[in-house]
């Protein structure tokens, strides 16, 4: 494990003098965005657009998968002065100017305000409760404000990622929440990438302790509902459904579904497919959404981001585009409601892959202009994720087909 | 930071701790030493019941803890007075509620959830159900333990761990029934033929206590047992056998020694059983049945794991009983008011539609439907609360259900709104004679709460034609006749005509009219002057509010403030008239003569005395004109009265603090008793028109008139007659000493521009012209009244 804490640079490289701080209140938010195909390039302009005032305490960089990773923290980097940096690749980037692929996103926070220190692990599958455990201990190196946020980055493909949730639920306690997201590969569903100051991993996690003298909020919403009767799970292990109601778990899916053929030989569409059909388990409050992310045509089991308990019921959900953008709504409204009343500075958004398969394209940039608008002329940033952390009461926190949102005041 | 739970736990997910428990079943099947079993045990349920904090304690240690930051656990001490006290304080998460269970070897789980929600029973029960099979995992888990210390004898640790998985598996399989609602019986078959599965005695009984008699209990579910002792066994006295006295008293029976056992029932004594055991089966905390197994066999002895076993089987067979229930309460949830019991609009309308059906198939069947609507409901429930007003709904309820026959269907649609479907064997429905019963039974008053109330109900009728209509369409028009009833004064019937839903369309655009009326303010005021009967002086005037329509023309009150009241719109045209009615007065103020200022007196409504912000509009208006409040007089209903609440009275009070004066309308036609005079603070009273109607030229004595002017002197306050239309009422008010009236002898209602070139020409004179003027003048209708009574 690495840690590494802030300290605040006496020497800021950028200044704005736009990016004006109110009376007493000493923090900001920037957002940069580049889809410069030259990585040292694209992260350079993203870090200087991003840094609009002095100080600048973290930097959280969302980009493609296929850029030069090195290259492009090395433009960032050396553009920022080393602030520290937390990131990860993506299956679509989000900022204030809206979606898009191929390209980079940085969001830098900044000022007194804010307190930050961050951490990473890597090689984390088999040990993800520990991972977890160990990347939440940076939250003790911040310095002693009224709120505090535990920003976590995942590999959402390398097991029960609610375990990395437990693991750092363990240190923080019930009093810190917990935000983030499942870093993507554009879909490929083969390797994803998590970004720590100047390293980059690949089964890695890197978690920002955040603390800062304004306000957080939170909102998490998902906008599925169950249709059909329930199935039993009679056999799975973690992540793996071999069996609902005592048939093989795909057939039964496939049937469910009345699945187009395509879908029923072949993984990738299969997988685009399972995008917009997840499963539901039932809970205290309400259904968890479980995302489907491949199938074993061979042993005829079905493969999600997260636990599908043996034992339980579970459904098949659906959604659409208008539950969907309901949601948005929601999710950003419940964020800017935990703000006390003051403005938002900027919104982080942590959307999952399935709801861009629902909107498709043109939806998207709809739903980003959305939150755009509900955050009243504040950056946003974000990323399109393979699964979402947000724990805010109880002791989940890891969601599948959700919109979490992480709004700064 | 503050963060909102969501989405709200909901009703209709009530089934989700019966669905977590298979989970936890499944999982716990997997630990393999008895700490990470009871750490994740903590984690799962803690994950189930959506609760922060998760707490292991064992003696003066906590063993294992979830939710609090690493290194900020509390001492056990304060956690177990925390749960005593069923709550616990976490810095930063705010106040929990907690919820503990004690493991059978003493260490003690405990959750904490934050915010208001406490644990409820179905989550007890859950939680109870969870540390049952917790207990014995860790018991076996310790055995293998123990076993692998003592002797590395790998096929009996084997088979120890079967024996777990097998149970395990066995109660997860139950669960996954329970939680896939299969029916009740299938799972408490599955219960019995598990236990004797898995315990291996050959007889297993289930029985519950007697729903219908609760001394006796009787065997719904067995196996083992032949037909013919089953028959015998069927039902028998509580408290017989070891499974009745399982049930009384509240705990695990072993009778290893079934023979010479002195509650050993007879028929199975008789058959040769040697050895029974039976356990508890619980509801809400409370034995109501047992679940025992017996054997043949010799030599049986109970071990602990077994004991445990049984009680775990029992454990699961409350569960599903309890489940069951809700399942069974859900329907009637769905299709009943849950405060008065009555059947809801759903099933009414099912109902209906079932009888509309017979109707069309069946000569010499008939349907009717009544629709109620309560009249002064609302001013119930906004004046004594909603807790007062439900009180009244299900009396209410109660004696509507009192007017019909078992064979209607009485139901509550929502609100104060009640319906009743009668269904009749003849051609034609007789429904006038039970309309008679329910407005009779609904206008007697009732007593809720310490307060008498008199409500009265209004009823709508519909009467199939020929069994064509929808149900949903005869209960609309049957609505429709209620409003048509209400609309000619409620307390009354209508029976539907097809002509009401024209008037139903009317009422619609009435009510969108008046929006408008009220965003433009197309309203006017024309003002009818009170004067000094003895000398016919305008001594004051009341405002009387017109609705300059623009393309009907000008509407009287009549035709928009029933609806505006119904409506709520009479707050706004309300507020209205009494700005313009203050306006006005101060202007008058200034012609007249010093130490005679004009009163100005305008009506307020009961829905308007409902809203707080009455009397502060009042004395914004008052401050803004500069008038005098001794001139301004609120005139009130005695309805408004009806209900002697300290609201009416602290709204009164915020009245007279203004300093404006108080009167009274209507005194005498309704509920009204001294009493309501004494109480409360009023300066005027108004002798009501039907009172003033009785003075005809024959009438010696017009004995109501002449007592309702005596309780006003009496009680010190001015009286103003209203309606005077001719001279001889005029003559006999004055012999009563009725100081003050208005009527069209004097002078109907006149616009804003011929009221002032009235009070122009009938300028007050100087006060001893007025005496010498009073006794010149001479009856006949057309002296000095002519100004008065132009255009009437």
């Amino acid at each position: 494990m690495k840690v590494a804490s802030t300290n605040p640079s006496p020497e800021t490289n950028v200044l704005n003098p736009l990016a004006v701080t109110t009376s007493g209140v000493n923090r900001w938010v920037g957002v940069g965005h580049s889809n410069n195909s030259d990585a040292f390039s694209a992260g350079a302009e993203a870090a200087s657009r991003a840094i609009t005032g002095a100080d600048p305490r973290l930097l959280i960089v969302f980009c493609a998968d296929n850029y030069d990773l090195p290259e492009l923290l090395r433009g960032i980097n050396e553009t920022s002065n080393d602030v520290p940096l937390v990131g990860c690749s993506t299956a679509g980037e989000i900022a204030t100017s809206g979606p898009g692929d191929s390209g980079v996103v940085v969001t830098a926070l900044g000022g007194t305000g804010f307190s930050v220190a961050t951490a990473a692990s890597d090689a984390v599958t088999g040990r993800l409760r520990e991972a977890g455990a160990d990347v939440a201990g940076c939250l003790d190196q911040v310095e002693p404000m009224e709120h505090k946020v535990l920003l976590l980055l995942t590999d959402g493909l390398s097991g029960d990622q609610q375990e990395v949730v437990r693991g750092a639920y363990s240190v923080v306690g019930a009093t810190v929440p917990l935000v983030g997201g499942c870093a993507g590969d554009a879909l490929k569903m083969k390797k994803t990438y998590q970004l720590h100051n100047h390293d980059v991993m690949d089964n890695g996690i890197v978690a920002a302790a955040v603390a800062s003298d304004g306000p957080l909020g939170i909102g998490v919403r998902h906008g599925w509902r169950t249709v059909g009767e329930a199935m039993l799970v009679t056999k799975s292990a973690g992540n793996r459904v071999y069996s609902l109601n005592d048939k093989p778990a795909l057939d039964v899916y496939l049937e469910r579904l009345d699945a187009p053929a395509a879908a029923r030989t072949d993984p990738a569409e299969f997988t685009r497919f399972a995008i917009t059909h997840p499963l539901g388990l039932s809970r205290r409050s309400g259904e968890e959404v479980r995302f489907i992310g491949e199938a074993n045509f061979e042993d005829r089991s079905l493969g999600c981001i997260a636990e599908i308990p043996q034992g339980g019921l579970t459904w098949i959900m659906e959604g659409d585009v208008d539950s969907v953008l309901d949601a948005t709504d929601a999710s950003c409204d419940e964020a800017l409601s935990g703000l006390e009343g003051c403005a938002p500075l900027g919104l982080l958004a942590f959307d999952c892959i399935a709801r861009r398969g629902v909107l498709g394209d043109e939806g998207i940039r709809g739903e980003v202009a959305r939150i755009g608008s509900r955050a009243g002329g504040a950056p946003v940033a974000g990323f399109y994720t393979y699964g979402e952390i947000a724990r805010t009461h109880a002791v989940s926190g890891f969601h599948n087909q959700t919109l979490v949102v992480l709004a700064f005041a | 930071m503050s963060y909102s739970r969501s989405p709200e736990p909901q009703a209709s997910n009530s089934s989700w701790a019966t669905h977590q428990l298979g989970e936890f079943l499944s999982a716990l099947s997997h630990f393999s030493s008895d700490l990470s079993a009871i750490q994740g045990a903590v984690d799962l349920a803690a994950s189930a019941l959506e609760a922060e904090i998760g707490v292991v304690i064992d003696g003066d240690e906590v063993a294992a803890s979830i939710g609090f930051a690493r290194g900020q656990v509390p001492l056990a001490s304060v956690l177990l007075g925390s749960m005593a006290a069923g709550a616990l304080d976490v810095d930063g998460l705010g106040p929990c509620r907690t919820i503990s269970v004690t493991l059978e070897d003493g260490r003690v789980i405990m959750l904490a959830r934050s915010g208001a929600d406490a644990f409820s029973s179905e989550e007890a029960n859950l939680l109870r159900a969870m540390t049952r099979s917790l207990d014995l995992t860790v018991r076996m888990l310790r055995l293998v333990g123990d076993e692998r210390r003592q002797a590395e004898e790998k096929a009996a640790l084997v088979a120890m761990l079967q024996e777990r998985q097998q149970l395990l598996e066995k109660l997860s399989r139950i669960q996954q029934s329970i939680s896939m609602r299969a029916p009740l019986d299938d799972v408490l078959k599955s219960i019995v033929t598990g236990a004797q599965e898995l315990l291996g005695d050959e007889v297993v009984g289930l029985r519950l206590v007697d729903p219908e008699d609760p001394t006796y209990q009787r065997l719904v579910e067995s196996v083992g047992i032949s037909s013919d002792l089953e028959d015998r066994l069927r039902r028998n006295r509580l408290g017989e056998g070891v499974g009745g006295q399982s049930i009384v008293q509240d705990q695990l029976m072993v009778l290893e020694d079934y023979q010479s056992a002195g509650v050993a029932l007879k028929a199975f004594a008789d058959d040769k059983l040697l050895s029974a055991m039976s356990a508890p089966i619980h509801e809400n905390g409370k034995a109501i049945g047992s679940l025992t197994i017996a054997t043949y066999k010799s030599g049986r002895v109970y071990t602990k794991t077994e004991r445990e076993m049984l009680i775990a089987l029992a454990d699961h067979a409350s569960l599903a009983l309890i489940d069951a229930k809700t399942v069974a309460a859900m329907e009637h949830m769905a299709f009943h008011d849950s405060l008065t019991q009555l059947p809801n609009r759903a099933l009414l309308l099912d109902r209906l539609d079932h009888a509309l059906r017979r109707m069309r198939r069946e000569v010499g069947s008939s349907v009717a439907v009544l629709f109620i609507d309560l009249d002064r409901f609302k001013l119930v429930n906004d004046s004594l609360g909603h807790v007062t007003g439900d009180a009244l709904l299900a009396a209410v309820a109660a004696r509507i259900v009192a007017c019909v026959r078992d064979v209607d269907t009485a139901a509550r649609l929502g609100g104060d709104e009640f319906a009743i479907l009668i269904e009749d064997t003849g051609d034609t429905v007789d429904a006038e004679p039970v309309v008679d019963r329910v407005l009779e039974a609904l206008s007697a008053p009732f007593v809720v709460a310490d307060h008498t109330m008199t409500i009265g109900a209004t009823i709508g009728v519909a009467i199939s034609q020929n069994g064509r209509e929808e149900a949903s369409e005869m209960l609309r028009n049957a609505d429709l006749a209620m409003y048509r009833a209400k609309a000619a004064g409620g307390s009354g019937r209508a029976i539907f005509e097809p002509s009401m839903h024209d008037e139903a369309v009317q009422r619609l655009s009435v009510e969108s009219d008046l929006d408008r009326a009220i965003a433009n303010e197309e309203f006017v005021l024309h003002y009818q002057p009170i004067v000094n009967l003895e000398t016919e002086a305008i001594t004051g005037v009341e405002a009387l509010v017109r609705w300059a329509h623009p393309s009907k023309g000008l509407l009287p009150p009549g035709d928009f403030v029933p609806l505006a009241e119904e409506t709520g719109q009479i707050v706004q045209i309300g507020r209205w008239v009494m700005r313009e009615a203050v306006r006005k007065a101060e202007e008058w103020q200034h012609d007249r003569p010093p130490g005679q200022p004009l009163s100005v007196s305008f009506n307020v409504s009961a829905v308007q005395l409902q809203r707080p912000n009455l009397a502060r509009d009042l004395g914004a208006a008052i401050r803004e004109s500069g008038i005098d409040p001794n001139c301004i007089v609120v005139e009130l209903t005695e309805s408004i009265l009806m209900l002697d609440t300290e609201n009416a009275t602290e709204r009164l009070r915020e009245f007279k603090n203004l300093g404006v004066r108080l009167a009274i309308d209507d005194f005498g036609t309704g509920y009204s008793s001294l009493g309501y005079l004494r109480r409360f603070p009023f300066d005027v009273l108004k002798v009501d028109r039907t009172f003033v109607e009785e003075i005809g030229p024959n009438e010696d004595a017009p004995a109501l008139a002449g007592a309702v002017v005596e309780i006003a002197r009496t009680l010190g306050l001015d009286t103003v007659a209203e309606g005077i239309e001719n001279e001889v009422q005029l003559t006999a008010l004055r012999k009563m000493n009725c100081k003050l009236g208005q009527g069209y002898l004097f002078s109907k209602p006149l616009s804003e521009r011929d009221f002032e070139s009235l009070l122009r020409r009938r300028k007050p004179p100087v006060p001893q012209l007025e005496a010498a003027k009073s006794r010149t003048r001479k009856p006949t209708p057309s002296g000095p009244a002519v100004g008065f009574a132009a255009g009437r």
